[in-house]
């Protein structure tokens, strides 16, 4: 793998210029950040901190005020270097009046693809983001949002990039969705691709990222690993299954007659996410039983 | 602001954009053809994908419907359609068709282009696509070739309609026509089996059509630009006669030495009339002015002067001098060299200097003692060799040539005893010799003249008007040809000649056409085309689909400007500004007509010295508004030059010529707007 880091920003500048060239906003202000080949890297902060801005810099789709931003070894914005990346906007940017298969087959023409390769190429990935085989044809003006929200994602993943950009990528799906997303990515960081990942959904970040950055106001906050942000060094913690209650009571008296005051002894609790699944696979896998 | 300042800051503008283009987009241009990397091939293959996906985007606003909406009104507008004669409803079919196609082609495609890509804006498509490896570029001309092929199929569609639709009317008009012969051949075998009333005969062009229909297209043999004069025939009849000759207009006075037949004009009979060996000749006049009442004149009138040979070949060669204080004009040829084969001359003479009336005398014999050839005995002499001073031949004024009114008259209804050959006003047509060797003579050895004449009648409104034809050729002018036709208006009217008067087939002499009007009371009118040598016809398929192609790349142009508004400004305004950008690209000689009339005049307010500051600010501000419109509308296409019925109404082939300029101009007028869209998209933000 290159040295080259996948992406890398050096005091990275926006202002928006207002009608007059007045009242401007600093969308983003001097970032620096590496995102590394092979890693899943998190961009997060809240609504207008400039995480959509720091993308559409390296997409070359806006211009910088200052600073300059390098992708995949050349300047962001290349147009052979586009040819690596994979992008899923924040929202379904597509034709309506194309239906999925015609979506594909007009960007897989962008990569060259002939008659054959875009045929395999089509399939696959609808196959892939699970897009219903019955809606292929439909017009994508007809597609629920999460539908539009896979070809979407086919789209991204059409050329088999080296970098993908995801912003949002959970955005309008359901749970059962949002994980296969979630695995969709540790595939990506497995076949050796670089995510670039923006999202409010902050538990998801936390399951799949490697490192991540939070951007407040155009400002870059905080960089680092998952763990080494997330750890908190002063908690200790235990984990069993079938504890008996007098063991449990036993271990939280041996606590505090060792001086240790603050002790919130619990039963595990499931994630909801989890519930959710289980009873989605459950219900799936009983009707797919009784279709046979 | 002058014309020529105008057009060379159209043009610099123009060269600045394109180089502007050149510079700022080879990378962009060099991406078109290169394939840098396998999966990326070159940027003609990206620009199809977008273009395909401008088809799918027409489709969808249901743009076939366009073909079937057309044909709808065109067959309600057919239904109204009452020719003059049978053989010109395909003509006037064939208008309808053509215009309104192109009325709904343009419209449809100028919609489509300044909709799309501000919808791509507004819906972030363009987001998702400027992120693959897509230039701006590319983006600008896929959308451009897409809304082009949209233009181009829905021709095709309206094509393959038209020439339907045309095949069917066609077959109808040849039955009608068959019948309509097969009446009239009854009518008159019956009237002469009778002998009852006038008997007349079946008309011919009944029958050519009900054999050839009228779907093809003919080929002319037309006469070269300035090969058309049109003669007033000039009556002398007592001695000092004056003529006049009006400063400032087309007017000409026709001088000629070397006489012809009856004084006519252009009458080439070799005579040793300018031929001087060792001496260059020059032409001297003494002409009178006359001035209008309390005018004076500030300088001394200026003259054209035009010297054409009649035979031989020498070149026609032109001069403008100035009178000279005792009223007499010198001309000597700029290349006495060229200058030297036997033969008759002939010198027309026409006046630059407006408001003044030229005075030309002459004799009862038109003769006009002050006008004549000297020469110069100042070139090659053989040495010993005496040069001798011929006598001055005498210059007869010949004729007057009208272009201002392209008419010729009959002769005096009053003078009912006039000669069938008599002279009389002429229109003389010269078609070059180097044309006339494709001219194709049938089995009998004879060729076709063709002549579409206007007719207008001030007596005699019964009778028909008969043309007499003269025809010959200038190598052999002794040999002519006489014929007497019936001239019908606005229908062809053909005259068979033997072919030997085209002169020999290697070295084709020029052929002089002279045509006059035989029927008293009666005149005819001629532009350059109106007289012509017929050539083997092209099938109207071909025809049409010139037609077709030169209303395409008028959409085509459309549809680049419109896609180039498009790239910053709304779907709205980009369609308000196209529109705008295409109505005063046809209205342009109507606008420029404002500057003559300027100001408040132009809505019929008469300024008065009395009128009010205020009234004469606003006049100026009106006349200033027209000025910047005319100004900015010399920017913009002529549309007027995509004449797509121009050829095809007429039954004439459509020159390749033609086509092939229309190409030309829709691509000269494109680039600059090619230029401005791609500036304008380069660095656009997609946010």
């Amino acid at each position: 793998m290159s040295d080259i880091p996948a992406i890398q920003a050096r005091a990275l500048t926006k202002i928006y210029p207002g009608f007059w060239n007045n009242q401007k906003v600093a969308a983003l202000s001097n970032l620096n950040l590496t995102v590394k080949r092979g890693e899943i890297f998190g961009l997060l902060g809240p609504n207008g901190s400039g995480k959509t801005t720091t993308i559409k810099l390296l997409l070359g789709l806006i211009n910088p005020t200052s600073g300059e931003a390098e992708v995949l070894g050349q300047s962001a914005g290349d147009q052979q270097t586009r040819r690596l990346i994979g992008y899923l906007p924040e929202e379904t940017y597509l034709y309506r009046f194309l239906n999925a298969r015609q979506t594909l087959d007009f960007y897989a023409r962008l990569f060259n693809m002939n008659r054959a390769q875009r045929l395999q190429a089509i399939d696959y990935y609808l196959d892939f983001v699970g897009l219903d085989p019955a809606v292929r044809h439909r017009r994508l003006g007809t597609y629920s949002k999460g539908q539009a929200r896979r070809v979407g994602l086919a789209q991204a993943l059409l050329n088999n990039p080296d970098l993908v950009i995801l912003d949002e990528p959970t955005s309008g799906l359901d749970p059962l969705g949002t994980l296969e997303m979630k695995n969709l990515i540790k595939e990506l960081k497995k076949a050796g691709k670089t995510v670039l990942l923006s999202s409010h959904q902050l538990a998801d970040v936390e399951d799949v990222c490697d490192r991540i950055c939070i951007l407040y106001r155009g400002k870059l906050e905080v960089e680092g690993t998952v763990n080494e942000l997330l750890e908190v060094k002063d908690v200790f913690k235990v984990e069993g299954r079938n504890v008996p209650e007098s063991v449990q009571q036993e271990v939280v008296a041996l606590l505090k007659s060792r001086g240790i005051d603050e002790v919130s002894p619990g039963v595990q609790r499931s994630r909801l996410e989890d519930l959710f699944k289980r009873l989605v696979l459950e219900k799936r896998a009983a009707e797919r039983a009784n279709q046979k | 602001m002058s014309p020529m300042v105008v057009n060379i800051i159209i043009w610099s503008l123009t060269a600045v954009l394109v180089v502007a283009f050149l510079a700022f987009a080879r990378r962009d241009l060099a991406m078109l053809v290169r394939r840098p990397a396998a999966n990326m091939g070159t940027g003609l293959g990206r620009i199809w994908a977008v273009a395909r996906t401008c088809v799918f985007e027409a489709l969808t606003a249901r743009v076939w419907l366009v073909p079937l909406f057309w044909l709808a009104i065109c067959l309600i507008l057919c239904s109204f359609v009452r020719p003059f004669d049978e053989t010109e409803r395909i003509g006037l079919y064939v208008r309808i068709l053509l215009l309104s196609q192109t009325f709904l082609v343009l419209l449809t495609c100028l919609i489509l282009a300044v909709v799309s890509m501000p919808r791509d804006r507004e819906k972030r498509i363009m987001i998702t696509n400027a992120s693959k490896p897509l230039s701006r570029l590319e983006i600008f001309l896929g959308k451009i070739t897409g809304f082009c092929t949209v233009a181009a199929l829905l021709l095709v569609a309206m094509t393959v309609g038209s020439y339907v639709f045309l095949s069917v009317a066609d077959w109808q008009i040849k039955s009608k026509a068959a019948q309509l012969y097969a009446l009239e051949e009854r009518d008159y075998a019956n009237a002469i089996a009778n002998q009852t009333g006038n008997p007349v005969p079946p008309n011919e062009s009944l029958k050519r059509v009900a054999d050839e229909g009228a779907l093809f297209a003919h080929n002319y043999i037309s006469v070269p630009r300035g090969g058309m004069q049109i003669a007033g025939y000039v009556e002398f009849t007592e001695a000092g006669t004056k003529l006049y000759i009006k400063g400032g207009s087309q007017q000409r006075a026709i001088f000629q030495f070397g006489e012809g037949r009856r004084g006519m004009l252009a009458t080439p009979e070799p005579q040793d009339s300018l031929y001087q060996t060792g001496a260059d000749p020059f032409f001297f006049l003494r002409l009178g002015i006359r001035l209008p009442p309390g005018k004076q004149l500030t300088e001394l009138p200026q003259f054209q002067l035009t010297v054409r040979p009649l035979a031989g070949t020498q070149r026609t060669q032109e001069k403008t001098v100035r009178m000279d204080e005792r009223g007499i004009i010198q001309w000597a040829p700029d290349r006495p060299e060229e200058f030297t084969e036997r033969g008759p001359v002939q010198l027309t003479v026409q006046c630059l200097t407006p408001d003044v009336l030229i005075e030309i005398p002459v004799d009862a014999s038109g003769q006009n003692s002050q006008f004549g050839i000297g020469w110069v005995p100042a070139r090659v002499q053989e040495p010993g060799k005496e040069i001798m001073q011929p006598a001055l031949p005498v210059a007869r004024i010949i004729g007057f040539e009208k272009r201002e009114k392209q008419q010729i008259a009959g002769p005096d209804p009053k003078k009912s005893d006039a000669p069938i050959l008599a002279a009389r006003d002429q229109a003389i047509y010269r078609f070059s010799g180097e044309s006339l060797h494709n001219v194709p003579v049938n089995s009998k050895g004879e060729f076709t003249l063709t002549m579409v004449l206007d007719i207008e009648k001030t007596a005699n409104y019964t009778i028909d008007t008969m043309a007499l034809v003269e025809v010959y050729n200038r190598d052999n002018p002794r040999e002519r040809q006489y014929k007497v036709v019936p001239v019908v208006e606005k229908r062809a009217t053909t005259v068979t000649l033997p072919a030997n008067v085209l002169g020999d087939d290697k070295s084709r002499g020029d052929l002089y056409v002279h045509v006059s009007c035989n029927t008293a009371g009666h005149w005819l009118a001629f532009n350059e085309q109106s007289v012509r040598i017929a050539q083997p016809n092209t099938p109207f398929i071909v025809n049409l689909i010139k037609s077709e192609l030169v209303i395409f790349f008028e959409a085509a142009l459309l549809i680049i400007i419109g896609v180039t508004c498009s790239v910053r400004l709304g779907w709205a305004v980009a369609a308000l500004t196209s529109i705008a950008a295409f109505v005063l690209g046809n209205f342009l000689e109507f606008i420029r007509s404002f500057l003559d009339v300027s100001g408040l005049s132009l809505f019929g307010y008469n300024m008065t010295t009395e009128t009010s500051g205020f009234i004469r600010f606003v006049d100026a501000v009106i006349a200033v508004f027209f000025k910047f419109i005319y100004f900015l509308a010399r920017f913009l296409p002529d549309f007027t030059q995509f004449d797509a019925l121009r050829y095809i109404v007429e039954s004439r082939n459509m020159p390749w010529m033609h086509l092939t300029g229309n190409i030309i101009l829709a691509v000269i007028y494109a680039l600059p707007f090619i230029a401005v869209g791609y500036l304008l998209i380069r660095k656009q933000e997609l946010g």
